[in-house]
């Protein structure tokens, strides 16, 4: 199992929290235009979806809430809408059925929401969190 | 019997324009959607493709394949000549690899009774209802 990214979006789609663990060679592009195409991306994907097959629960307002995976040839885009509509996202390689980012969303509690922090979280204990759960995973 | 309740059948020509739907499933469980509905729908699926294309971390990597997400999952399937069909189906009976045969066999019906007519033109939009019975068909037997 390969773990390529983990991000974690708000629901403005601005980027909170990123790690890459690409193998060589990385994707060529800038990773915070990736970034922004990954939000767009399954934000339009999931009103796509929203449209053909509307919602049996309306309690949920983001589109992006319906996506739980997309899967390409040589990977895998796993995302988990929390109810707070924070987006956790992870490429990972294709083989990969299921990733407990809900895991990852009870350390933003315990880390973030419960310290009061807001915009990025980068540089602090929960990075080095994040990458203990993903050593776990592989 | 198919235990897989199927919604949706889209495809779109090598330029991204909607060529053929098909609703699948009763039309009292699948929401109104117009012509520009599903133009606009179809267009959507076909850019989403390219886009998801340059999101993956793979270098050169395809389109997206399968989806899945709350009510169902959503199958796609691209030709060598550059249609794409989208199959989508609700539920959790939707296995990949069965919508994926489903789709092999849509084309191949595609190829018979469309392609074959000799009214019908590259890239421009099916109507007959004779490969929509056969898509139905299809999906009864997947």
């Amino acid at each position: 199992m390969t773990v390529y990214d983990i991000l974690i979006f708000n629901p403005q789609g601005s980027t909170l929290f990123s790690r890459s663990f690409h193998p060589s060679p990385p994707p060529t592009q800038p990773p915070s235009e990736r970034q922004k195409l990954i939000f767009g991306m399954l934000f339009s994907l999931g009103s796509t979806l929203n449209d053909l097959h509307p919602p049996s629960d309306t309690s949920s307002p983001s589109p992006i809430s319906s996506v739980k995976r997309v899967c390409l040839p040589n990977a895998t885009l796993h995302a988990y809408t929390t109810p707070t509509s924070l987006l956790f996202c992870a490429f990972t390689s294709p083989e990969v059925q299921r990733v407990r980012l809900e895991e990852i969303w009870d350390v933003w509690v315990e880390i973030v929401s419960m310290c009061g922090m807001e915009g990025e979280v980068e540089g602090t204990r929960f990075g080095e969190r994040v990458e203990g759960i993903i050593k776990t995973m592989r | 019997m198919s235990s897989t309740s199927y919604t949706y059948l889209l495809i779109t020509s090598r330029s991204g324009s909607l060529i053929y739907h098909l609703s699948l499933s009763p039309p009292s469980s699948s929401p109104a959607l117009t012509t520009n509905d599903y133009l606009r729908i179809g267009s959507t699926l076909h850019s989403l493709k390219a886009i998801t294309s340059q999101c993956s971390p793979v270098p050169g990597d395809g389109g997206m394949r399968t989806v899945d997400f709350g009510e169902g999952r959503m199958r796609v399937m691209q030709t060598e000549t550059g249609m794409m069909f989208v199959l989508a189906a609700r539920g959790g009976g939707a296995q990949d690899q069965t919508m994926a045969h489903c789709l092999t066999d849509i084309y191949a019906a595609w190829a018979d009774w469309v392609v074959k007519n000799p009214f019908w033109e590259v890239d421009m939009p099916a109507r007959g209802s004779r490969f929509g019975e056969e898509v139905k068909a299809i999906c009864q037997r997947h």
